[in-house]
């Protein structure tokens, strides 16, 4: 078994227009979906990434610099991610296939985490 | 729970919250900033699709987004570019601002007075509709522009000029004074009734019916039927009239999708418990002083609604519904129904005869409907061809795809005899 790691990115601009019970919806299929693969033993951890108050830092001639960023109003954005086990990529793009993250502009980046074993 | 109920649910819980957080955001810093607390609390709700994901679905969904909101109103006004107010005032405003369970009825007042405000006769009737929906009745501009079969840009649009309109006008958030009040409650009425005829039978789009259209008049229509000052009969008899149609909501759009018509549905699957606080709400009907066609329509309704099969519907009481609803009201849509009922109770030559007379009066009416009941009539005369013609008529007429089945189906039916 591998671990993956699912980047959500998405473009929060798009969320404006969207009607509640849209919303509602989506929140309930997410639910659905990360029942399925924690019930399956398959869902590692998922977190939400706060949207403001990001750094970059680089090593720059005069040192470290920090700069602001990424901001909300991005139009591309991590939202967050999830790590899932698989028994390879390809089993692990279906289990993120059906993920409700993706709809309109969202994608999502999956990585296999090196285990170096 | 099965996930299917579980997110119905929670639909309901975005739909009805959204309303009462604008109503209680714009209670509290007026009408003025109604477009910053419907910001507010879209936020609020885009948070929570971002958050929920992660983090569930909290014990108390209301109470989060409560706070969210508040929140949002903090932020916004923190960026200083949406208030004109010292911090003081917002911070101390802010401060009241707490969660669900203690401030139900007040909350209750400040979605009645929004409601009020949005259906205030200064405004032109579609506005009013346009209002109530989207900031009350939690429908997105998405939804609302194809139902409307307008854009989206267009609907924004309007809602900008409506929201002027009201702040021109000076239209307060209050519950009207009792002088005022009958009035004022007429006006919000009819644009409720309007919003529920719309759900029912949808004149636009692909869509026979739109249970979210139905449900949110529904609310609204109860809230102020139960509210001690606010109530009365003819709004008793409005929440009656919707309750017994909705009984019937699901009963009417079958596997295949063809709409099924009165006589055709299978009665058991109508809902029994809406049919009886139906009944029950007529019966309040009463402590009104006067007889309105509302009342009539929900004597109507609840005629064909406790009839145990088609054949037992009890047409001559009904018939003479009608007949004192066409002294109170004479709309072509009251003056349909009673020539149905004429068919019914005196034989189809009685009803064509009524038909024509309304035919007329209104020239070259839009609606199928008129069509459409005189191809029952004459289809149960043996007259199969202009029966066929006056189908035809009506599929012309038809104003959604599903309408459009609904009479094809007709006329194969009387092609087939």
């Amino acid at each position: 078994m591998t671990k993956y790691l699912l980047l959500l990115h998405e473009t929060p601009a798009q969320y404006a227009s969207m009607s509640p019970a849209e919303m509602a919806q989506i929140i309930e299929r997410y639910s659905a979906w990360a029942a399925g693969l924690a019930a399956r033993g398959r869902l590692v951890q998922g977190e939400k990434l706060v949207d403001d108050g990001g750094r970059q830092l680089r090593r720059g001639a005069a040192g470290v610099v920090a700069m602001d960023g990424p901001y909300a109003e991005a139009k591309d954005v991590i939202g967050g991610f999830f790590i899932i086990e698989a028994e390879s990529h390809e089993a692990a793009q279906r289990l993120a296939d059906d993920c409700p993250h993706l709809h309109g502009d969202n994608w999502i980046e999956v990585r296999a985490i090196d285990s170096m074993s | 729970m099965s996930a299917g109920a579980a997110a119905t649910d929670l639909e309901a819980v975005f739909r009805r919250e959204r309303g009462r957080l604008v109503a209680m955001l714009a209670r509290r810093f007026g009408l003025a900033c109604l477009p910053d607390s419907e910001d507010a609390v879209q936020a609020a709700m885009v948070a929570a699709l971002r958050c929920w994901p992660f983090d569930g679905v909290p014990a108390n969904p209301a109470a989060w987004l409560y706070r969210a909101a508040q929140r949002q109103m903090i932020d916004q006004h923190r960026r200083g570019q949406r208030f004109e107010r010292d911090d003081a005032t917002m911070a101390e405003q802010l401060a009241t601002l707490d969660p669900p369970a203690a401030f139900a009825d007040e909350l209750t007042d400040a979605e009645l007075q929004l409601l009020f405000a949005l259906c205030h006769p200064r405004l032109p009737l579609e506005s009013q509709l346009v209002l109530a929906l989207h900031s009350l009745g939690g429908l997105g501009l998405r939804e609302l522009a194809a139902g409307l079969l307008t854009t989206e840009a267009a609907l924004a649009q309007r809602l900008q000029r409506a929201r002027r309109q009201l702040a021109v006008a000076g239209v307060m958030l209050e519950v009207p004074a009792p002088e005022a009040l009958p009035a004022r409650r007429s006006a919000v009425l009819k644009a409720l009734y309007l919003i529920f005829n719309e759900g029912y039978q949808s004149a636009a789009g692909s869509e026979y019916q739109r249970d979210d259209l139905c449900i949110e008049a529904l609310r609204l229509a109860r809230l102020l039927a139960d509210h001690p000052q606010i109530g009365d009969g003819e709004t008793d008899a409005l929440v009656a009239l919707m309750l017994l149609h909705s009984a019937r909501l699901a009963s009417r759009i079958p596997e295949d999708g063809r709409p099924l018509l009165l006589h055709e549905q299978d009665r058991s699957r109508w809902d029994a418990g809406l049919i009886g606080l139906g009944l029950r709400y007529l019966d309040r009907a009463r402590r009104s002083a006067t007889l309105t066609s509302v009342h009539l329509q929900a004597a109507i309704a609840a005629a064909h609604a406790t009839a145990p099969a088609t054949d037992e519907t009890d047409w001559p009481m009904i018939l003479r519904h009608y007949e004192t609803l066409l002294t109170l009201d004479r709309s072509p849509v009251a003056r349909l129904g009673h020539a149905v009922a004429l068919a019914q109770v005196q034989g189809p030559d009685a009803g064509l005869d009524a038909l024509e007379s309304l035919e007329r009066d209104i020239g070259d009416a839009r609606s199928p409907f008129l069509s459409a009941a005189r191809a029952d009539m004459l289809g149960r005369l043996g007259r199969n061809e202009e029966a066929m013609a006056a189908c035809a008529a009506a599929i012309e007429r038809a104003r959604s795809t599903s309408e459009r089945r609904l009479l094809e189906h007709r006329l194969a039916t009387l092609a087939s005899r």
